[in-house]
């Protein structure tokens, strides 16, 4: 683990609503990352580990979508769909930040780095997708922002295999210490976890 | 799923949009041997390279910003910078942080200093386009899978339409500055042109 003064989880567009998301169901064992992904939540909840929710959004008359139709990507995440839900089985806590973001990086026109002050956190667990583009340039913008990162390299998904052994390269060579595995969070997570912020006392 | 990017062949058309500004990423080390890591060979050709491809751009008039990455001794700006493949790097004062010769701002033009990799974190990168009235933003310099690739990513999420000159970029080393061509192609289709597609565009302004 890359841990340093206090943690917050950041579930990075971990949606998909009713089913996996677009695509294959098996696709990088999707219903395995979701299991993984739940007890990831619930484990940081039982330690007082705040927990983070960034979902990607547009409308569908694509007015916010930038230049993210220009490459390989279609339109997604658009407003209203049940597939730009969060997956089922995750879901915010009403005390919880749910943060809504137009563009890749979790920090890009967002309220994120406001939120993480509040937790007083310097450092960050990141699961979700892709890997290689929402994870990575959010980890990008947390390394230029100061931030310690931990990428949970098998609850993270990339949009193919090649591109998410490429962006997780990536991630290393930013911070070293930043690889980590699902296993190794549990793990952590039994350990006593310092500096608990008074907004995220355990409530369950 | 989304298009896997596979080919990173660069195209020989710019294709620009709007107004065109080229931005020149790092190109450091004053002139002096051993600058910068070896990690893949032609520094000194892709340099020149480089200086003629700003006199081109200064003869049709088309803005030129340069950026510069600088950290104190001190290091108090260096951020997390430490903390992966990079050690000390472009410290304030070292004759190897300055521009490599040829690449001197002049006076109308600017030259933005970065203490982060991408050249439009806490700089006034986008302040200088948006006066330009930039909406293509041309790349070269280094490390292409480092600053090049989150700069183009920033300009990305800025709206701005990028391309990447592929012959006029180094990345860290041959399999990270592969994977960057391909990040950044994923992001923008038309992202991966020659220098020679530059030229070509510039007969025609």
């Amino acid at each position: 683990m890359n841990i340093h003064g206090s943690t917050a989880l950041v579930v990075v567009d971990f949606q998909g609503g009713p089913g996996p998301g677009d695509g294959d169901p098996e696709a990088f064992g999707h219903r395995t990352m979701l299991d993984k992904a739940i007890a990831l939540v619930d484990g940081c909840r039982a330690k007082g580990v705040p927990v983070v929710w960034i979902q990607e959004v547009h409308k569908p008359h694509l007015r916010d979508i930038g230049r993210e139709l220009d490459g390989s990507e279609g339109a997604h995440c658009l407003e209203g769909r049940p597939g730009t839900e969060i997956a089922y089985g995750l879901a915010p806590a009403p005390d919880e930040f749910h943060i809504r973001k137009r563009r890749y990086s979790s920090f890009f026109g967002t309220e994120l780095d406001i939120v993480l002050k509040a937790y007083d956190v310097d450092s960050l667990i990141l699961i979700g997708g892709f890997t290689d583009i929402c994870i990575l340039y959010t980890a990008v913008d947390a390394h230029q922002k100061d931030f310690f990162v931990n990428v949970v390299t098998d609850v993270v998904s990339g949009s193919s295999r090649q591109a998410h052994d490429d962006a997780l390269k990536m991630v290393h060579y930013l911070q070293h210490k930043s690889l980590v595995t699902a296993d190794e969070v549990t793990a952590w997570l039994e350990q006593p976890v310092p500096q608990l912020h008074p907004a995220a006392e355990p409530s369950r | 799923m989304p298009l896997q990017v596979t080919d990173t062949t660069p195209n020989e058309r710019l294709k620009p949009v709007g107004n065109v500004v080229l931005i020149v990423v790092d190109i450091q080390g004053g002139g002096l041997p051993g600058a910068f890591p070896a990690g893949m060979p032609g520094r000194p050709e892709r340099n020149a390279n480089a200086v003629d491809l700003v006199a081109a751009f200064r003869a049709k008039d088309v803005p030129v910003v340069f950026i510069q990455e600088v950290h104190k001794p001190s290091l108090i700006d260096i951020g997390r910078e430490l903390d992966g493949n990079e050690g000390p790097h472009c410290i304030e004062g070292d004759p190897r942080t300055e521009l490599h010769p040829g690449l001197e701002p002049r006076p109308e033009e600017y030259l933005i200093r970065k203490r982060r990799y991408s050249a439009f974190f806490g700089t006034e990168l986008d302040i200088v386009l948006r006066g330009y009235r930039a909406e293509t933003v041309i790349l070269i310099g280094g490390m292409t899978d480092v600053c090049v690739h989150y700069t183009a990513l920033d300009a990305h999420q800025h709206d701005y339409h990028f391309r990447t000159v592929s012959d006029l970029v180094v990345g860290s080393g041959p399999e990270l500055h592969e994977a960057a061509l391909r990040a950044m192609k994923y992001l923008q289709r038309d992202a991966l042109v020659s220098s020679e597609a530059v030229y070509a565009w510039l007969k025609t302004v």
